[in-house]
């Protein structure tokens, strides 16, 4: 099982090596048909999706946490389709299944959260509590400065526009505060077990696109250079499927 | 004195001070090498030990051994569980231990008067390197025993203080020898043979005993710790694989008495070692399962889960002082120590 899981860390890395060589090969001069790149980066997507899917279906499915799984896979599907949709077919909506898959992860967090500490009989302490909420309240004024106040004063958007904008970076900021308390809960409970590294990927993968998606969309107003925010997603995804990979090498002994 | 006194841990200590039953574990677990002596009266009861099992047990008065081995072993925890003897424990150093044991378990070279043996060859081929040597001199009077290891000659005692006495220069050996008076055994072996050597292990009488029931027990605890270790929920089907490759990779003697089926043990076999034996082989499998749990879980959570299971678990049996004393080797700070 261990050689399969390298071959995977292999075949991930190999692959988002070569999204991010062809996607910075018009700096240096080399004019590609744009497609290459894209399809190659679909591929890479794919690839990834595939992967993640063969080690999903080795998760004991009689577990409760399968179920969280599941909705991350199921992210990481409705992802694929949207660039599909948005590559291929050039369908401004495909932005909007992006929103859903964020809602998935956000989901799949959620649930990890309810049955670890469900199982376990776990609760957090009142500092760790203290601690999530200040937290929370600090990323909370970073997001209103950051984006939901430029968005709401902004006159030139339309009202439709506003509430998309307005949805979307209240979706990270759950995100990120459910991250925060997966985050919290696992390294204080399972700090150094196999089961903790599992979900340091996953948790920090998730919260690495919901922090790039702010970053890109509010603060580098122009980023398209060399598409750095799409490789910064692929990457993302490439690590929440090396996650599912890690808890489907898990389940054998 | 049968063998002679090592350095005293303790010496004549009333048996109502000593608690007989760790005293034993003690010596099982510490792999102790020495003797261990209880008095009544004139009567002596001493315990050779070596690797922590029992070896030879004489119980004697002046000279006259009155009872053997297991019967011997039964008189010192029949006295020292009455509270009447005196108990003493000596640390013997291993090469004198050797020589010691070559006299017990091992024919003799040479066996008959004194005088129609020549006391100098045998005394050049006893400093010969690579073999242990033990003569035993009976002059009816007094029995002598000279104790040589590996081309060394490591003093003699006499059975009547049991007090060993340096003879660097081998001033008495030679004139004992030469005396050619007494009957004489010359014992010689070469250390790769007592190597080889299979000792027999007595067993602490009624202390080692109701090892059933104490397997029974334990297989529950194990039980006990399967089932809350699977129910917390999450990871349960790796969970019990891991406890199942770890029974399955386990070579102690637990494997002969208890089997697994379907993530569950059964008691299966008649557990015939003694209860120390039995307790330290279960709580190294459940040293081994909670480390390679912890390797899953993390040591916090997996100490934690120990503790809960230990805890529930001691409720149960805290009314038996029998069960709680095996079960404090079972804790989880001692489980810590447990094998190295």
């Amino acid at each position: 099982m261990k050689d399969k899981v390298r071959l995977v860390e292999v075949l991930f890395f190999g692959g988002l090596l070569f999204v991010i060589l062809f996607s910075i090969l018009p700096l240096f001069n080399v004019s590609l048909p744009e497609s290459i790149p894209n399809i190659l980066y679909l591929l890479v997507e794919f690839l990834a999706f595939i992967v993640a899917l063969i080690f999903f279906f080795k998760i004991d499915r009689k577990q409760k946490l399968w179920l969280g799984w599941f909705f991350v896979l199921l992210g990481f599907f409705i992802y694929l389709l949207s660039d599909f949709l948005g590559i291929f077919f050039k369908l401004e909506n495909a932005q909007m299944l992006k929103l859903v898959s964020f809602i998935l992860n956000f989901v799949a967090l959620l649930l990890f959260i309810i049955f670890i500490s469900n199982s376990l009989r776990v609760r957090l302490s009142f500092n760790e509590n203290f601690l999530l909420v200040i937290n929370a309240i600090l990323l909370f004024v970073l997001i209103l400065q950051v984006g939901i106040l430029p968005t709401l004063l902004n006159r030139s958007m339309l009202l439709e526009d506003k509430i998309i904008n307005i949805l979307f970076l209240l979706g990270d900021y759950m995100l990120l505060v459910v991250f925060m308390i997966l985050f919290l809960t696992i390294t204080t409970h399972f700090w150094g077990g196999e089961i903790a590294k599992n979900y340091y990927l996953l948790t920090l993968s998730i919260a690495l696109l919901s922090i790039s998606n702010l970053i890109f969309s509010y603060i580098l107003g122009s980023y398209e250079l060399f598409k750095i925010d799409r490789i910064i997603y692929l990457g993302g995804y490439m690590i929440i499927a090396y996650s599912i990979v890690k808890e489907g090498a898990l389940q054998e002994v | 004195m049968k063998f002679p006194k090592g350095k005293p841990i303790y010496e004549d200590t009333p048996s109502a001070l000593i608690n007989v039953k760790e005293l034993v574990a003690w010596i099982h677990m510490e792999k102790f090498n020495g003797v261990l002596e209880g008095k009544v009266g004139d009567i002596t009861t001493q315990i050779l030990i070596t690797d922590g099992d029992p070896r030879k047990a004489f119980t004697f008065t002046d000279d006259t051994i009155l009872v053997q081995d297991d019967e011997a072993i039964e008189t010192f925890v029949t006295d020292a569980m009455m509270r009447v003897s005196s108990i003493s424990l000596y640390v013997l150093e291993d090469e004198i231990i050797k020589s010691l044991l070559i006299r017990l378990f091992i024919n003799p070279v040479l066996s008959g008067d004194a005088k129609i043996f020549d006391s100098m060859g045998m005394i050049e081929k006893l400093m010969e390197r690579g073999q242990i040597g033990h003569i035993f001199l009976d002059f009816n009077t007094e029995k002598l025993h000279f104790l040589f290891y590996d081309g060394r000659y490591l003093g003699y005692y006499s059975e009547k203080d049991g007090k060993m006495r340096q003879d660097e220069d081998k001033i008495n050996l030679i004139n004992y020898l030469n005396s050619k008076l007494g009957f004489l055994m010359l014992h010689i072996v070469s250390l790769k043979d007592l190597e080889d050597l299979k000792l027999p292990s007595l067993r602490f009488g009624e202390i080692e005993r109701n090892t059933e029931f104490i397997a029974e027990i334990l297989t529950s605890f194990l039980n006990y710790m399967v089932k809350t270790y699977t129910g917390v929920g999450i990871y349960s089907e790796k969970i019990r694989k891991i406890i199942e490759k770890i029974y399955n990779e386990h070579s102690g003697i637990v494997k002969d008495i208890i089997t697994m089926n379907n993530g569950e043990f059964l008691l299966n076999g008649n557990p015939n070692m003694s209860w120390y034996e039995l307790v330290s082989d279960f709580a190294i499998l459940i040293k081994n399962i909670n480390l390679e749990i912890s390797k899953l879980w993390g040591k916090k959570m997996s100490d934690q889960k120990y503790i809960d299971v230990y805890k529930d678990f001691y409720e149960r049996i805290k009314s038996s002082p029998e069960m709680s004393q095996v079960f404090s080797y079972l804790n989880p700070e001692n489980l810590e120590r447990v094998g190295g």
